[in-house]
């Protein structure tokens, strides 16, 4: 549900588990979802600063849902 | 039943355990995490190079037993294991089965419907280059020289 105050979020990803690549989808397919205003790295991590007018744990788990969801679909052939 | 004894209940009513991906390869984990993203929000996170923390935020609801779901996680790892291991080892006969199945099914083309058997054919057809005229041999280089 789409709360009117819009949240501010960071969400952190692991390059050892995804790769970049996948990151890049995920985020073009959240591109309703989140206003990504800021993408700092530091060592392994990545970290999207978005701002979301959804529920922010819900962008979180979702998003993290769909980077398995690319992930295993990138794969596919394997 | 090792790993499962590390389960433990996280806020949000969420269940973490760690997994060793010494045993298990982390394709394995993300596909057997993939099974299980319609009930839960799946977080994955490295502990260390050769471990990785796994953690079920169930969407609605509590989780009854953490032991339980973890168990069915460590089950469908298995399962992910051993396809992948079956899709490894069956890779060169899947191949040769699918080569092969192309194979036959290449068009085989019947030269007679075509004409080319007629060994006179290209001799009928000879191309009139109106450019150069080179099918009348206006220099004479076809003719016999003894003639």
């Amino acid at each position: 549900m789409k709360a009117l105050v819009p949240s501010h979020l960071v969400l952190d990803v692991d390059t050892r588990i995804y790769p970049e690549e996948v990151l890049e989808n995920v985020l073009v397919a959240f591109r309703g979802v989140l206003e990504v205003s800021r993408v700092e790295r530091d060592g392994w991590w990545i970290m999207i600063h978005a701002v979301s007018h959804f529920d922010v744990e819900t962008v979180r788990g979702e998003f993290s849902n769909y980077m398995i969801y690319a992930f295993v679909t990138s794969r596919a052939q394997d | 039943m090792i790993p499962v004894s590390d389960t433990h209940r996280a806020p949000n009513n969420a269940v973490t355990f760690v997994l060793d991906l010494r045993i298990y390869e982390l394709d394995a984990v993300l596909r057997a995490a993939y099974r299980f993203v319609d009930g839960f929000y799946v977080d994955l996170r490295m502990k260390d190079p050769h471990s990785i923390q796994v953690r079920l935020c169930p969407k609605s609801g509590e989780v009854s037993d953490e032991r339980a779901l973890a168990g069915e996680f460590h089950n469908e790892l298995l399962h992910c294991v051993l396809r992948r291991s079956v899709l490894r080892e069956t890779k060169g006969v899947r191949e040769m089965i699918l080569g092969r199945a192309l194979f036959g099914a290449l068009v085989d083309l019947d030269e007679r419907s075509l004409g080319l058997s007629d060994p006179n054919r290209l001799r009928h057809e000879a191309p009139a280059d109106s450019m150069t005229g080179y099918a009348k041999d206006a220099a004479g280089i076809a003719r016999d020289w003894f003639q």
